[in-house]
């Protein structure tokens, strides 16, 4: 490995540093796009507010669309912030660390994106206060409320207390090269780190607590919103296995999309140096041991209760495998599970496009099976009347473009203006990977462990 | 070889003629049955605790001591049988009770089985079950000691007191700032805005609390798909306060017990769910006075959502009452 040199911190810093300088037309056009379809959604959720859910295809017999299907799918996204940072900070796995900032910002991002999903779907937002006012605790949707506050707050700031010494760098280095607001930004937000003993010692207590506490709230989230299903007695809901299918399937679908970020960030702001193959590799196994895990629980929800099948789950499983639901379905199962573990398996198609190309099927894979959870299990009739249907309207796909585009968007800013690299992790890695006598003959020679990029 | 082998079959058919004589002596006796006369109320109702007492007498003398049951013909994922419903022995006069609980609507047919030395005795008869609605297999709620809500705070209150613990240590990141200008008073005075803005936005949130909740535009309900409740067809206007209007008088008790969502809480005619208390207590119980009623549902105890006038008229709060507790006497 190359030492730890000021030559190799200067390019780092420069790498990290180097957005928040140059912006080409291209990033002009990107967020200028995608600012037009937020502002094109909000139009369409303005219209939803003054006339009301009408406007949505949702109603009484199928009350859930795909606002719910979108909430559970960013929340799921949030996952991957836990995954990479906190259980492999906590199992002291060092190839996450130029990965773990992109992973932070996804969760922040991805929980604030599915929160609002859940305030579209009220309706009249202003309802939210009755959460707190006349919430009840019996209701699995109180229970989604708490967790999603205290998932949001800590995963907030395990986005931030990292970011600090980083931030301090920002404002050492372009303190008087940007805006003054920016300038401002990262001086208040660095809280005057200047790398001291007692700093660093709080750093890392503050660190430590979180990636502890974070994690068990990760699965308490994801367990809590497959209990808004799963405290039901609707068929294909009323199922024991949801929690643990939620949890699965928010790793899974979470780090798809850290491959898909990663691989755009990396093309873009040129970080193949730090990060490689390797890390790509790494995630795509956990990746596609997590369409195991899924494809697992799939037989699992459905075997239990389809040797007993009750007429209800009669009809779920007919919609779902071979009816309404059916070419979905199967899209689900061959291009979101079969297909990524194919890819992975395959030493040939072990490549960065490759695995990016598997991440999106697998993100659309997961987007349509919150879909069917959400509307194949509310038009199972309980009554003895007619089955209805559900086409989201166009108000219904602006309001979630828009939520797609401005998951984008954060991350996007995000990237421009903050660092995305955890550059002061990564050089006290590198220090202490770093033998104290200099390397005598450094050759060049590939490292074994670090392939290089393709 | 071969007379062996003759000597083998011929022991083989004697063992078998002997196997069939032993089976013909042990069934011939059967033809002299044990008499079971059966006493069971014929007709009941949904909710009765019945007794059903059978006597059973073999040639004039009672049985003692004999195993019996009381079985129905159950229905279970379209197969129907013989279940067992209570089991007894006969005392010394030859006679046992069984005792059971009627749950469903129709017609049961039952049988009082004797377990003789003959072998077993049926007694079939009829029960008419002509009143009631039908009862589930429990009641929801099984109150555990120790397990309640306060562990869910504990728990809520440990992560918080974590978070807020990690947050602490982020503040000393700030306190021990040694650069100039001293340390960053971002932090401390962003909590304490934060810490002050909460409390005085719950407090607002707090003594504005509406009557009722998700009481938005009760003059304008949203028109959705014709229900029919509870007998009247009506144009479904929502389930909850928050879309309903006063019927003032003009749906029955029932039909607004429904509508009102009380049902959502309270249960099928008041008698209880995991929510909602049961409204109506056990038989010869006196029912709450309609003032009381009213006032409850007015103040929504409990954590009970308040239904004002313009959701519920003191009418319709009296037809609710009428309809849980029969009519006001006096």
């Amino acid at each position: 490995m190359e030492p730890m040199t000021d030559e190799w911190e200067d390019r780092l810093e420069e790498r990290v540093l180097a957005p928040t300088r140059a912006s080409g037309r291209l990033w002009a056009i990107w967020v200028a796009s995608l600012a037009l379809i937020i502002i094109w959604g909000f139009v369409a959720y303005v219209y939803q507010w003054r006339e009301g859910l009408y406007v949505t295809d949702m109603r009484d017999r199928i009350s859930w669309g795909i606002y719910i299907a979108a909430f559970i799918f960013f929340t799921g996204i949030s996952m991957a912030g836990t995954v990479i940072s906190a259980i492999l900070r906590v199992s002291n796995a060092s190839w996450r660390t130029p990965i773990v900032r992109i992973a932070e910002a996804i969760t922040a991002v991805g929980l604030v994106c599915g929160g609002l999903f859940i305030i579209v779907d009220m309706g009249h937002p202003e309802r939210l206060y009755h959460f707190w006012i006349n919430g009840n605790w019996q209701s699995p949707l109180m229970w989604d409320m708490m967790a999603i506050t205290t998932y949001l707050t800590a995963s907030v700031m395990y986005l931030y207390v990292p970011m600090i010494p980083d931030l301090a760098m920002f404002r050492d280095r372009l303190g008087d090269k940007v805006s003054w607001l920016q300038s401002w930004l990262y001086r208040t937000m660095a809280i005057g780190w200047n790398n001291n003993e007692s700093q660093r010692k709080s750093l890392h207590r503050t660190v430590g607590i979180l990636m502890v506490v974070i994690i068990p709230v990760a699965a308490v989230v994801h367990t809590v919103v497959s209990w808004i299903f799963a405290m039901t007695t609707r068929a294909s809901w009323d199922s024991t296995i949801f929690g643990l299918f939620f949890v699965a399937g928010a790793i899974f679908s979470g780090v798809a999309t850290l491959i898909i970020v990663l691989a755009v960030l990396r093309r873009v702001y040129h970080l193949e140096e730090y990060i490689t193959l390797t890390h790509f590799k790494y995630l795509a196994y956990i990746m596609a041991s997590m369409a195991l895990v899924m494809i697992y629980s799939n037989v699992t929800e459905y075997l239990v209760p389809g040797y007993k099948m009750s007429e209800h789950e009669e009809f779920a499983f007919r919609q779902l495998f071979v009816e309404e639901f059916a070419k979905l379905y199967w899209f689900y199962v061959l291009g979101g599970l079969i297909l990524p573990i194919l890819i992975v398996s395959y030493k040939k198609t072990r490549t960065v496009g490759a695995f990016v190309v598997a991440a999106v099927f697998v993100n659309i894979g997961m987007f349509i099976e919150r879909y069917l959870i959400v509307v194949a299990g509310m038009r199972i009739p309980l009554l003895s009347y007619e089955p209805s249907n559900y086409s989201p309207t166009w108000v219904e796909w602006s309001v979630v473009a828009s939520g797609i585009a401005g998951f984008m968007m954060l991350l996007t800013l995000f990237a421009k203006f903050f660092p995305i690299l955890a550059v002061w992790e990564m050089k006290e890695e590198r220090a202490e990977e770093t033998p104290s006598e200099p390397v005598v003959d450094p050759v060049d020679e590939p490292e074994p462990e670090l392939e290089v990029a393709r | 070889m071969n007379s062996d082998r003759r000597l083998t079959r011929s022991r083989s058919l004697l063992f078998i003629g002997v196997l069939l004589a032993l089976m013909v002596a042990t069934v011939a006796p059967a033809a002299a049955a044990a008499e079971v006369t059966v006493d069971a109320p014929t007709q009941v109702t949904v909710g009765d605790d019945i007794t059903v007492t059978a006597i059973v007498v073999d040639e004039g003398e009672p049985v003692v001591g004999a195993l019996m049951n009381l079985s129905f013909v159950g229905t279970t994922a379209g197969k129907s049988g013989w279940a067992v419903l209570d089991t007894g022995f006969t005392d010394e006069d030859g006679s046992v009770t069984f005792h059971y609980q009627q749950r469903a609507l129709g017609g049961e047919r039952m049988r009082v089985e004797y377990f003789g030395v003959d072998g077993q005795e049926n007694s079939e008869f009829e029960v008419q079950v002509t009143d009631g609605a039908q009862l589930f297999e429990s009641h929801a709620g099984v109150d555990v000691p120790a397990i309640g809500l306060w562990w869910v705070y504990l728990l809520i209150a440990l992560v918080w007191g974590l978070i807020i613990y990690a947050y602490s240590f982020a503040v000393r990141i700030g306190r021990a700032s040694d650069l100039e200008g001293g340390p960053v008073k971002i932090t401390p005075r962003f909590t304490f805005g934060f810490v002050v803005f909460t409390v005085v936005g719950m407090f607002l949130v707090i003594i504005a609390r509406p009557q009722s909740h998700a009481n938005l535009d009760p003059t304008a309900p949203f028109e959705r798909a014709p229900g029919s409740v509870v007998g009247v067809d009506y144009e479904y206007s929502g389930l909850g306060s928050g879309d309903l209007i006063s019927a003032n008088g003009e749906l029955s008790g029932e039909t607004l017990y429904v509508q009102g969502n009380c049902v959502g809480c309270h249960g099928s005619g008041g008698a209880g769910a995991i929510t909602g208390d049961a409204l109506i207590g056990e038989e010869g119980d006196s029912a709450p006075n309609v003032n009381s009623f009213i006032e409850d549902i007015r103040d929504g105890p409990k954590g009970m959502p308040a239904y004002d006038e313009a959701n519920l008229s003191d009418r319709d709060v009296e037809a609710i009452h009428e309809y849980l507790f029969g009519p006001a006497v006096g």
